[in-house]
């Protein structure tokens, strides 16, 4: 047996003979044939016509084919193609996201989109070792038929794929990473608000369905603060590419009851998430979430705010004891986690982080949250307990959870517990700032390096693999 | 809930010069609190913690609104910068 391998320049049907050339150009190009004939079995017939099915594609797409014949003939024994290291998440389209996936990708990769003039380098808004993700594809990139890769400093290149650009439209639902290849990856949605409850109760056109641009760099900064910051909680042992991300902007719908996904907080700066809405929202366009980014463009009500998720109590979960009483992270939610984000969020914090992390814990049974206050009030708090007085010393141990007891933090970092309170709080991994789900704004641009504390990170852990792995 | 921000206390106790951290700090837990509440179950506990806070905040930081949303504006986010682009020109081949 033989190979040829190289583009499919040409295909001509001769009945009942299917002749192609594959080379460099046409007229380097080895010309090789499917030939048709009435004896064939149905398993020749269907091989035959695949194939030639096969060798359509290829040069359609632009992709190179390994064609296998015999040694000194011309007939095809068999076709490959598509082999290529990197994959094209979705069309490539001007200032929509654009986003290739692969594996063993350097930190530093950069995506190179050529054509037989140019060649253009854009440097992406986030690098994972799988996964290069561009918030908005420039219109320096040629609109019609490409070459991507991604080359990094150090000599590192990607196949080459080809690839047709357009200029439009973006897309109303995108698949930036699809995550596991199974029917409910762990999916985490960014959606772009289509209408807000004003504090007077009426529906009003969110802001935000004007500034698509807005929409897409505020995802681009999700992205970065959930997958690349200190606390590694959602891409450790790379889970973050089993997960699903989807984004969802829909600029024709209006304001009514259903498309309203957030709620001014009366007498405050607050923005509020309608946690019922934000599902059935979703569904509408087939895309499901564990966890809910609604972006807004509010300018009177940006503050975050989440609802944790809530667990479907119907459908399978998982065992653990927290001090002895047995609980259940559920496999499924019932209520997907939703968090109101605004769109000119501070960049120099990790909002997006502390309110995820709220999001991916469960309402009913185990809620991660705020450290900044010393409210008790609620469903079970993983993260936060109380003495009967302040002037009670903090117990050693925090809480023992699957058999595993966690001390407590004595100091509360070095913000300490003001006076009066009676909280406290679990451990923490990096003493020397405050926990994600403190206060993380008391330092400023250093709380990319905050982390969480030891419990809640074996707490969101366990959740997210028994929904990874469902 | 996002931390209020530092800056912004300081903005409010600017505007309102009785206003204490001790009077932010009980408006932040009536905020806190009705966010631990589940509003399919608990509304009576919510509108109660509603009244007290919108009394609070009428009584002792009437222009919260005004601050808070001068705040925003302020700290707004720049236009974007678009990601680093280099296009290079080729020779076409001969």
């Amino acid at each position: 047996m033989a190979n040829t391998v190289g583009l499919v320049q040409q295909i001509t049907w001769v009945d009942p003979i299917v002749c192609v050339g594959v080379g460099p150009s046409v007229p380097l190009a080895t010309w090789l044939f499917v030939r048709f004939g009435a004896g064939d079995t149905d398993a020749e017939l269907a091989f035959k016509k695949a194939a030639v099915a096969v060798l359509v594609r290829a040069q359609a797409a632009g992709y190179p084919v390994d064609v296998e014949h015999a040694a000194g003939g011309a007939e095809i024994e068999g076709v490959t193609f598509g082999e290529f290291d990197i994959s094209p998440v979705g069309l490539a389209v001007h200032d929509d996201f654009y986003a290739v996936t692969g594996s063993a990708i350097p930190a530093n990769a950069e995506l190179v989109f050529e054509t037989a003039a140019l060649s253009v380098t854009v440097t992406p808004d986030l690098v994972r070792p799988h996964w290069v993700f561009v918030a908005q594809l420039p219109s320096a990139v040629p609109v019609g038929r490409n070459l991507v890769r991604l080359e990094a400093a150090g000599g590192w290149q990607s196949d080459s794929v080809p690839i047709d650009v357009v200029s439009g439209p973006a897309a109303v639902v995108r698949v930036l990473y699809p995550g596991a290849p199974k029917p409910d990856p762990y999916g985490i949605g960014f959606v772009a608000n289509p209408g807000i409850v004003t504090e007077a109760g009426s529906f009003t056109a969110d802001p935000l369905l004007t500034n698509r641009a807005g929409f897409h760099d505020t995802i681009g900064f999700c992205l970065r603060t959930l997958l690349t910051l200190t606390e590694d909680c959602l891409r450790q042992g790379d889970w973050d590419q089993e997960m699903r991300f989807v984004a969802l902007f829909d600029s024709t719908l209006i304001a009514n009851d259903a498309n309203c996904l957030t709620s001014e907080l009366l007498n405050s700066d607050t923005m509020q998430p309608r946690k019922e809405n934000v599902g059935p929202f979703l569904l509408r366009y087939g895309v499901t979430a564990d966890v809910a980014l609604v972006i807004h463009g509010s300018t009177t009500h940006t503050r975050a705010w989440t609802w944790a998720s809530v667990d479907d109590p119907a459908r399978p979960g998982t065992a653990y004891v927290y001090d002895g009483v047995p609980r259940v992270h559920g496999h499924y939610s019932q209520t997907p986690g939703s968090a109101a984000l605004w769109v000119d969020m501070d960049r120099t914090v990790i909002t997006p982080l502390h309110e995820s992390f709220h999001g991916a814990a469960d309402f009913n049974n185990g809620r991660v949250v705020d450290l900044y206050n010393d409210v008790m009030q609620g469903n079970f708090m993983v993260n936060k307990k109380a003495r009967a007085q302040a002037v009670n010393p903090i117990p050693a141990v925090f809480a023992n959870y699957n058999g595993t007891a966690f001390q407590s933090d004595q100091n509360r970092d070095g913000l300490g517990y003001l006076p009066g309170w009676t909280s406290y709080h679990p451990a923490l991994i990096d003493a020397t700032r405050p926990n994600v789900m403190d206060n993380y704004k008391l330092i400023g641009a250093d709380s990319v390096n905050c982390r969480l504390d030891g419990l809640t990170y074996a707490f969101l852990s366990d959740r997210l693999r028994v929904k990874l792995t469902r | 809930m996002e931390p209020l921000d530092p800056g912004l206390r300081d903005a409010l106790k600017r505007a309102h010069p009785t206003l204490t951290d001790h009077d932010i700090d009980r408006y932040e837990e009536l905020l806190a609190r009705r966010a631990a509440l589940d509003p399919a179950t608990d509304r009576e506990e919510i509108e109660r913690l509603d009244r007290e806070r919108a009394e609070m905040a009428k009584r002792l930081m009437p222009h919260y609104a005004e601050v808070s949303q001068a705040f925003a504006a302020q700290r707004r986010r720049p236009e974007r910068q678009r990601p680093n682009v280099r296009t290079t020109i080729k020779r076409p081949e001969p």
